[in-house]
């Protein structure tokens, strides 16, 4: 059949036509070769913006292309790498968009087909495990190395890097088991060192490594648990004569780590949880309770010293503190309850310091009253916050009539204020 | 094994891969030819050991050595193929095709030449010669009745 000479020119037309908007792929790669000075090809980069743009290009008109995926994957990777090395924040936008080209990546049967043929080419013996594994394992690889950069920033005191790491993955359209994977993964390379610095006893190590990945995650109960049994083996090897300061200091950097412990939502479901948290509050309360009572002995035998009060003042305060936190989840047995109401009863024994003082100072016999008055309503609160924890009954009777006594001495003053106020 | 922590995490694992360091292309798969290249890129580095650089860092023989590890063991090989761009080339078959159809059809050797459709072809130029023919006749005076009583030639002469 003869053909006219006008087909020829469309059809020659419309193949141009089809080259041009399939030479994306060809104008990339030709974008991507790096050139010595004389212009001669030293080999391709991993990434140009050029390239870039041609492979997107491309991929807008052709989507399913693998190998033009396969080119963004690359280039946004690389991309992101070096900008994430530059410390530039673009590398978040970049690590996203890579992520999301892998993924796709990793569910294209072309690219794996392509691969496999390859793959048989240079070994026609061999078998397609590697790629059945390593298509298996591409989007967990990827997410590995999110997991270096963020043990990187948490050892060199980065945080905030460490968490945009954190966020992208939380970002990023990959499934939500691999999203759960990153968090046991940060914590098994936060939490090896931690293992590592137990055995070898040093605690504040280990102490400092879990409280870099509370930063991270701070509802990570796995976590909350360690560190309170790290403590806890820390305060054990502290004595309330020697090491006050010490312990004072722990007991500050641990108060907020166990306070979110207390309120995680499922520490009711998590018994070594609750029995971490106890013990680490009986370690702290135990010392501020026995500090406390030593110097409220001195103020009892010698006149009542103002350092020795502050001293009592303080510790009672830091027992009565770590008690509170922990009284609630108190197992049978425990002497958290007795130890809380005894102190309380210490603080009881200040307050009355503190209403003799009051007594003998020289204001106004109205002032004086109403100071005292507010003194005894916190007596009396403070007693009423123990009745009921303590399982020492001679402590629990000591604590009633202690109320009694409080409260007998209340109404008191309140008629004699009223009197005056009434003469 | 995972391709993106061969190396140290601050550095671009995409840079130095394997078939760029050994200058192998992606498409290289035979042995023999892998082997060559690699040889012929030692012996390069040898020659002049800044001839081959890597984003301005020289390749030394050690690293080419580790990446012909790589790229002689196919497991690991396919795998660095993850890090690599495929080479491409624009997609010209079908044009060149076509060209050589046209260049068969102008040289005479093509089994369907090339013949231009005379209908198609004349007929725009056969309404131009009529319309001119027709602009060029005297135009009669519509005042002297209907134009239509006798057709205008060459329409409507009766034969001779």
């Amino acid at each position: 059949m003869n053909r006219c000479a006008d087909d020829y020119v469309d059809s020659v037309r419309a193949e141009i036509a089809q080259v041009l908007a399939r030479s994306h792929g060809a104008r990339g790669w030709t974008a991507l070769q790096e050139r010595d000075p004389e212009g001669n090809v030293r080999g391709p980069l991993p990434y140009t913006a050029e390239a870039a743009d041609e492979f997107m290009a491309g991929y807008d008109r052709d989507p399913d292309n693998p190998a033009l995926v396969h080119h963004l994957a690359i280039a946004f990777h690389a991309r992101a790498w070096d900008l994430e090395l530059a410390g530039d924040p673009r590398a978040a936008q970049e690590w996203e968009s890579a992520l999301d080209f892998w993924r796709r990546l990793a569910s294209s049967e072309p690219f794996w087909l392509r691969l496999a043929a390859q793959l048989q080419a240079a070994d026609p013996n061999g078998t397609h495990d590697v790629l059945i594994e390593s298509r298996r394992n591409l989007l967990e690889h990827l997410l590995d190395i999110h997991i270096d950069f963020i043990r990187h920033y948490v050892e060199s005191e980065a945080p905030e890097r460490a968490v945009t790491h954190i966020e992208i993955i939380r970002r990023a359209r990959i499934p939500p088991a691999l999203k759960k994977l990153l968090v046991s993964k940060v914590y098994d390379v936060i939490a090896a060192p931690v293992l590592q610095a137990c055995a070898s006893g040093d605690l504040d190590h280990a102490l400092m490594a879990l409280e870099r990945f509370l930063d991270l995650f701070p509802d990570h109960l796995l976590a909350l648990r360690a560190y309170c049994q790290t403590a806890r083996q820390s305060v054990q090897r502290m004595s309330y004569l020697q090491d006050w300061d010490n312990i004072a200091v722990l007991s500050r950097r641990a108060s907020p780590r166990c306070e979110g412990l207390s309120k995680h939502p499922d520490i009711r479901d998590d018994a070594a949880a609750r029995a971490a948290l106890e013990e680490l509050a009986s370690e702290f309360s135990w010392r501020g309770h026995d500090r406390g009572w030593q110097s409220l002995s001195i103020c009892h035998v010698v006149a009542p010293l103002q350092q020795h009060l502050a001293e009592a003042q303080e510790s009672f305060a830091l027992c009565a503190a770590w008690c509170r936190l922990a009284i609630t989840f108190r197992s049978s047995g425990s002497m958290l309850g007795d130890v809380f109401g005894h102190t309380v009863l210490g603080q009881v024994q200040l307050y009355r310091y503190e209403l003799d003082s009051i007594a003998q100072s020289s204001g106004s016999p109205r002032h004086k009253q109403d100071a005292q008055l507010a003194i005894l309503d916190t007596m009396v609160a403070v007693l009423e916050e123990v009745q009921g924890v303590t399982q020492l009954v001679e402590l629990g009777k000591q604590i009633d009539d202690e109320i009694a006594s409080i409260g007998a001495d209340r109404e008191q003053l309140r008629s004699e204020r009223l009197m005056r106020g009434l003469s | 094994m995972n391709p993106w922590r061969r190396g140290s995490l601050l550095v671009n694992p995409y840079y130095r891969n394997a078939f760029r360091v050994a200058r192998v292309p992606r498409e290289a798969v035979r042995h023999l030819t892998m082997v060559q290249l690699i040889s012929q890129t030692k012996q390069l580095i040898a020659a002049d050991p800044g001839a081959h650089s890597i984003a301005g860092k020289p390749v030394t023989e050690s690293d080419v050595n580790e990446a012909s590890q790589i790229l002689l063991d196919a497991p690991q090989r396919i795998v660095e193929e993850l890090l690599v761009h495929s080479s491409e080339t624009a997609p010209l078959e079908g044009l060149r095709a076509r060209l050589r159809e046209v260049a068969a059809v102008m040289t005479g050797e093509a089994s369907t030449p090339l013949v231009p459709d005379w209908h198609t072809l004349l007929l725009p130029i056969a309404a131009d010669v009529v319309e001119k023919f027709l602009r060029a006749e005297p135009c009669p005076d519509p005042c002297f009745g209907a134009l239509e009583l006798k057709l205008i030639p060459p329409f409507g002469e009766p034969e001779e």
